[in-house]
């Protein structure tokens, strides 16, 4: 019996670490390259980014290795911050086609790789269009799914209401577009000049560059506000969850309106008043400049601007949360609490493992989470059905990242004498951004470091409540670990040193959230008991867990989670 | 049960072992060749290494290249110890190049809110490829694509109300880590 009991802990222990902690070790100095422009011109700048460290007490040196589209080597350096570990480098390529990166960290030890493309300026006017076709598809699913939910849950005097409200965005759109009509018609205006003076090329394509990228990133927000409501229409029937997911996608479609005006109102100004306008005109119109080419030079310098301030104008007074704020309260307060029935409340949790080596502790970590749970249903569904069914989300991050460890307590060091041990824990916001948004909604949200949306489905049966835990929309993703950085040098040759990395990663929240509240692996579901006081039903519970899978092995889970329909 | 089991992982060793012996022995006796001649050769650079390092000679290349080349001890995975050289790639905090295009700005920024502020605006001053922040050393690390680089960034580090190498700031502007 005691062999096969053997046998059990081990296979459990197995697991516990396969999913907790993997340590990684790698020598030399940590370094990680991306590229952060997804529109990369001739003559515009191309942003390098990536994280590394340092042999000492200064930033981290990082080398970078470009080879261009002709085979020749262009050499770039830059610093890695030395809180976040972060670099970034602007390089300017000259030639169209693939160019190869290769980021080099202080020691050269490590490497890493990426490419990008460099396209003719063309690409700036296929970003024009990309941006005004996710615009126009982003307004039209918004609303297409507000009429259709208030039709399905609402009296006809209440979808005239919802038409009204629809009816004033699609008006605060038009005076938008007329504006960046100018601005458009402007850099149009820039660019065909640019084609004809490469002086002109070299001064305006680093601002096109910008211009081309923020209108890239803001069409990546509105195409995701599409295809959410695309999808939300596709799962039907179920009008609460639509109205929340139109809710949330009308504040995606506001962070991403935002973006993009508050970018181009700036990289306008770069290019139109402050850099280069007054440039061209310097040093370029005054020299070469035929007289036609003058004209269509100061006519779209003022169409632009004409544009510019009219943008300035609506963004001072219309943009933000006003400019689908109105709409946005009208789903979430007006239908939304009208025609549903809502549990909500807080989650709070933390997860803590610890591993011991011959009784020494060589890694602990605790991570506290926080966010918010929500079930709901329509009220005359969960009053008529005999067992009624819910939707909802259970939505956090992580606010804090304890992490500890000693990587002599598996490595020898006999030889080696520390010189520099620097832990670098997983990145973690100190609040819960599920409750401070300011607006991004779920789909911003949810690319933040530490943080995991897990949609839910609950049942009512004889004054309880069961909830499972479906696959999740977004988890803690595989680069989310703690590190610790250490350099050494050799006891017998002092001028030789050396670093490494032990990365380890970190359970995700799945893990954690279906062990802590004990769910079985192939239903993750949970059972919580109602309490209905004065008409206010309440569902509150704590869990508590301890594993010990072997003697040097333990992890704790804790979490409290409330929530109500008051 | 038990014994069961522990018998049948016992037979699984022994046809496992009978099998591989034979390769192994000519295998080893190879190794055995190998490793004795690599010792030989080894020793005799180690001494030769040893020797130069300790009287501080670089080799002739580094002379000519700038990189220092380090010899350096790293365990192979049979426990032994080989030498390695490592081109150019600096293992110490001492051989790390210092970039031609770097500047280096002694200031007085202790301050998150004063390095947000001088970081946002040195990106986005022309010439300037990367910035750097220290603010325990209130050292300003910049990488330029142009020479004039210099006086622009100081300019935009005295404007926004910090010393830059001792010259004063030229704004009124309150320095927040004041």
């Amino acid at each position: 019996m005691q062999f096969y009991k053997s046998i059990f802990f081990y296979l459990l222990s197995s697991l516990l670490l396969q999913y907790s902690f993997c340590q990684g070790k790698k020598e030399g100095l940590p370094i990680t390259v991306k590229i952060n422009t997804g529109v990369n011109i001739s003559n515009g700048a191309v942003e390098i980014a990536g994280k590394s460290a340092s042999m000492n007490n200064d930033p981290g040196m990082v080398y970078i290795e470009i080879k261009t589209p002709d085979g020749s080597i262009d050499k770039l350096s830059a610093r890695a911050d030395k809180q976040t570990y972060e670099y970034l480098v602007k390089y300017t390529p000259e030639g169209l086609g693939k160019y190869d990166v290769t980021a080099y960290a202080s020691d050269k030890v490590q490497k890493a790789e990426t490419d990008f493309t460099v396209s003719a300026s063309i690409a700036i006017e296929e970003s024009f269009t990309e941006f005004e076709q996710a615009k126009a598809k982003a307004v039209k699913a918004i609303e297409e799914n507000v009429i259709s939910i208030s039709t399905s849950v609402a009296p006809p005097e209440e979808i005239a209401n919802a038409k009204q409200k629809v009816a004033k965005v699609k008006e605060a759109i038009v005076d938008f577009d007329k504006n960046w009509g100018n601005i458009k018609s402007g850099l149009k205006g820039l660019q065909e000049l640019a084609k004809k003076y490469p002086d002109v090329n070299f001064l305006a394509a680093p601002y096109m560059g910008k211009m081309a990228n923020q209108l890239k990133q803001g069409s990546d927000i509105l195409k995701q506000v599409e295809s959410d409501l695309g999808s939300s229409k596709a799962s039907g029937g179920d009008e609460c969850n639509r109205l929340y997911q139109v809710s949330e996608s009308c504040a995606a479609f506001s962070t991403g309106m935002n973006f993009l005006s508050g970018g181009i109102l700036a990289i306008s100004e770069s290019i139109f008043i402050d850099k280069v306008w007054p440039k061209i005109e310097e040093t370029v119109a005054k020299k070469s400049f035929t007289a036609n080419d003058n004209f269509a030079f100061k006519q779209a310098g003022k169409t632009a601007l004409t544009g510019r301030a009219g943008l300035k104008n609506l963004a001072t007074k219309s943009f933000g949360a006003g400019f689908i704020g109105d709409l946005t309260q009208y789903v979430s307060d007006e239908l939304f609490k009208k025609y549903c029935t809502e549990y909500k409340g807080p989650v709070k949790g933390d997860y803590t493992v610890e591993f011991k080596n011959e009784g020494k502790t060589y890694l602990r970590y605790k991570l506290t989470y926080e966010g918010k749970i929500s079930l709901y249903a329509r009220k005359d569904k969960l009053k008529s059905a005999s067992i009624p069914a819910l939707r909802g989300y259970l939505e956090g991050n992580v606010t804090n990242m304890d992490f500890t460890d000693n990587v002599w307590a598996v490595e020898d060091q006999s030889e080696w004498t520390e010189i520099k041990n620097q832990r670098i824990p997983a990145p973690a916001l100190p609040f819960s951004t599920s409750d401070n948004d300011p607006g991004f909604g779920a789909v911003a949200r949810g690319v933040l470091p530490g943080s995991f949306y897990f949609p839910l489905e609950a049942k009512m049966v004889q004054g309880k409540m069961v909830v499972k835990l479906m696959p999740p929309r977004s988890d803690f993703t595989p680069a989310y670990v703690n590190s610790t950085v250490v350099v050494v040098k050799a006891k017998q040759k002092p001028y030789n040193t050396s670093g490494a990395v032990f990365s380890y990663p970190i359970s995700n929240a799945q893990f954690i959230l279906s062990r802590t509240m004990r769910m079985p692996d192939k239903s993750p579901t949970v059972t919580l008991d109602i309490k209905t006081s004065n008409g206010t039903s309440t569902l509150q519970q704590s869990f508590t867990r301890t594993e010990t899978p072997d003697n040097n092995t333990k992890v704790d889970f804790n979490m409290n989670l409330k929530m109500s329909n008051e | 049960m038990k014994t069961i089991i522990i018998k049948l992982f016992c037979c699984c060793c022994l046809f496992a072992f009978t099998n591989n012996a034979e390769a192994q022995f000519w295998k080893e006796k190879a190794a055995q060749i190998k490793a004795s001649a690599k010792q030989k050769a080894n020793q005799k650079l180690d001494n030769k290494v040893d020797n130069a390092l300790d009287k501080g000679v670089e080799t002739t290349d580094s002379v000519v290249t700038g990189k220092k080349k380090i010899l350096t001890k790293k365990k192979n995975k049979k426990g032994g110890e080989k030498m390695e050289e490592d081109n150019g790639a600096a293992t110490t905090s001492e051989v790390e190049e210092k970039p031609d295009n770097e500047i280096v700005i002694k200031t007085n920024i202790k301050c998150g809110t004063g390095k947000m502020l001088v970081l946002a605006a040195l990106q986005d001053t022309d010439g300037v490829a990367s910035v750097s922040i220290d603010t325990d050393s209130g050292k300003v690390y910049i990488t330029t694509s142009a020479k004039e680089a210099y006086d622009a960034a100081s300019d935009v580090i005295r404007s926004n109300g910090f010393t830059a190498d001792g010259k004063k700031p030229t704004s009124s502007k309150n320095n927040p880590c004041n």
